[in-house]
């Protein structure tokens, strides 16, 4: 289009400085970025920071207290938990990232449709998506990998399917505010057709609320496979997994072992705070008439 | 009367000589509100020619707003035809009807709403280029520096996106767009009524500039008489969705025939604050364009109203003077005059 030949070549810059103008402007967003970023750095150079391989046993090395061979301890199988964690943040994102992703391709474009053509379709459309939502989703997420088996995949296709009302929603939401505005008007009056409209009027319009939504989404399917994980039916031990690891070591709570559960539990703990505000944070930053 | 666009270069033809570019038959719109119908749009026609400047004034909730909408079918009439150089809207493809929009065109009263906030403007003028033309990328980009240059909008806003413009700047982003396919008619939805009064100036000479140099035809629609009068070569006065006077800017100003035209003038101010007042304050409400009241129109506000007046709906009839029609059977016997 137009708009990069009329632009000015100074785009490296306008983009730093837009960065610290971000992170000026909402500070949450700055601070999840950054922690979110931090996990997933960990979990890219996860073979390079950790001190052990995170499935090998040392069988003479049972439920180590955290020391300086071991920072965090080893669990029941004698695996090394500081190893274990750094690379439960690759599953974390492995199923975070596909999972928003998927429901993104089949919220996104729901939304946009049904609420672009509105009427009885819409009805209809969201009816359906409300009884699904009805559904407590974890139950539903338990008997579908427990039907399907356990598998990385599974739980990612579960998750994907299951999320994807909310962003059809939020985009919905938006179509139906934006369909009746001066702005679609004035794009059909220009000669847009209406695959145009929806694509490069509406979509750009729309998609923001799902953008901001989707880092609270991905907090959201890290907890329901790390649940999953935890009750049995997800991902499995060995794997180093948060989830498997903290139901390893809810078994050795009683006993005293608390180091097990307890450092792969604040892990999730802080990558979901981190998701939660860069979510909340994206919210305030994506609102165009804010920018300044 | 027309105080900047007299030196109009299609003068050389006589405005009644030309060829119509638009006209609208027998134009109604109803809308339906909670099981009531709004009668928005009654039997409106009128002719606008080429190069022509018409004023459609009239209150809100006159339907001045809807017949733009109609005769550019954004909107779909209820009955009626729009012809637009001889084709009726109705009767095109979608497809014909999109590649007609390059002739015929539309600026919105809120210019912050009617861009995409998302766009670059340079994006957003280019548009129809892109949609209506085979310009390459280059040549559309030249295009659209040139139009920025027409509408006096530095080139480089082009690059921005519309929350960094002013009002006034984005009215000219959405003019720019307007004119790109360099169209035949366009029309002006209230184009200065959201802007500050001292942008206001500067937009409307623009306009004026714009309709020497292309001959456009445009539908000036306003509420605001003195911006009418400044740039119109002929106004439609409306009420309630029904055209009450139709005429020459210079007569419909001069010596308005209808009394609600009268009453109307009559609100406007003198430029010269020392000019004695006279002012003629309609009574009462707009009746509700849901329950029209089955004489005239205007009968339960009318200051010399007969009882036949609310009997049936009087035509819109020549007056005898220059191509003027009013609607007011007490014309006919001089009685149609307020004291003002």
């Amino acid at each position: 289009m137009t708009d990069t030949a009329v632009a000015t070549p100074r785009r490296r810059n306008v983009l730093t400085s837009r960065i610290k103008g971000l992170a000026r402007r909402s500070p949450t967003a700055a601070v999840g970025f950054a922690i979110v970023g931090l996990f997933a750095l960990g979990g890219i150079f996860a073979p390079l920071i950790t001190p052990y391989d995170p499935v090998h046993s040392f069988p003479r090395e049972i439920l180590v207290d955290p020391g300086s061979t071991f920072w965090f301890g080893t669990d029941g199988n004698g695996m090394d938990i500081f190893s274990r964690v750094i690379f439960g943040a690759r599953y974390a994102f492995a199923i975070a990232v596909p999972a928003v992703l998927l429901s993104l391709v089949i919220g996104v474009p729901l939304g946009l449709w049904v609420g672009y053509v509105g009427g009885a379709l819409d009805e209809v459309t969201m009816r359906v998506l409300d009884a699904l939502r009805v559904f407590p989703s974890i139950i539903l997420a338990l008997a579908v990998v427990a039907a399907a088996g356990p598998s990385v995949l599974n739980v990612v296709l579960v998750i994907g399917v299951l999320d994807s009302p909310i962003f059809a929603r939020v985009v919905r939401a938006e179509v139906l505010a934006l369909r009746s505005s001066t702005m679609v008007e004035a794009a059909k009056a220009a000669g847009n057709p209406t695959w145009r409209i929806v694509m490069v009027h509406l979509l750009p319009n729309a998609i923001q609320g799902a953008m901001a939504q989707s880092a609270v989404r991905a907090a959201w399917a890290i907890r329901i496979s790390a649940a999953l994980a935890f009750l049995g039916v997800g991902i499995q031990v060995p794997t180093p997994e948060w989830g498997v690891m903290i139901r390893q070591g809810a078994e050795f709570m009683v006993t005293g072992q608390w180091w097990v559960a307890l450092f792969p539990g604040v892990a999730l703990m802080i990558l979901m705070l981190g998701l939660n505000m860069l979510g909340d944070g994206m919210q305030d930053l994506l609102n165009p008439r804010r920018r300044g | 009367m027309n105080a900047i666009g007299d030196t109009d270069q299609t003068t050389a033809t006589p405005l009644a000589e030309r060829r119509p570019i638009l006209t609208a038959r027998d134009l109604v719109k109803e809308f339906d509100v909670g099981g009531a119908t709004l009668h928005a749009v009654n039997d409106v026609n009128f002719t606008i020619r080429q190069g022509e400047i018409v004023g459609m004034v009239g209150e809100s909730g006159s339907g001045k707003s809807t017949i733009g909408r109609l005769v550019l079918s954004l909107l779909k009439q209820t009955s009626g035809d729009v012809t637009f150089d001889g084709e009726n809207l109705a009767s095109l493809s979608d497809k014909a009807l999109r590649a007609l929009r390059a002739r015929m065109q539309i600026v919105f009263q809120d210019p912050w709403s009617a861009l995409n906030p998302r766009m670059s403007v340079g994006r957003q003028i280019g548009e129809p280029l892109l949609l209506h033309t085979n310009l390459s990328r280059s040549e559309r980009r030249q295009r659209v520096e040139r139009l920025a240059e027409r509408v006096r909008l530095p080139a480089k806003f082009l690059s921005r996106t519309p929350a960094e413009l002013s009002g006034g700047q984005l009215q000219r982003v959405c003019i720019a767009r307007a004119i790109a396919t360099e169209p035949e008619l366009v029309v002006l939805d209230e184009p200065t009524s959201s802007l500050d009064l001292s942008v206001r100036a500067g937009i409307l000479e623009l306009l004026a500039e714009l309709r020497r140099e292309l001959g456009v035809a445009m539908l000036f629609i306003s509420h605001d008489l003195g911006t009418v009068k400044l740039i119109s070569d002929r106004i439609i006065v409306l009420y309630l969705g029904t055209i009450v006077e139709e005429g020459p800017a210079s007569l419909v100003f001069g010596a308005p025939a209808h009394p609600y035209t009268q009453a109307l003038m009559s609100a406007h101010l003198p430029p010269n604050p020392r000019a004695p007042l006279k002012r003629h304050v309609l009574e009462g409400e707009v009746p509700s364009p849901i329950n029209l009241p089955k004489g005239c129109r205007f009968a339960s506000r009318c200051p010399v109203a007969l009882p036949e007046c609310s009997d049936s709906l009087p035509p819109l009839v020549a007056t005898g003077e220059e191509d003027r029609r009013a609607a007011c059977i007490r014309i006919a016997d001089g009685g149609n005059r307020l004291n003002l």
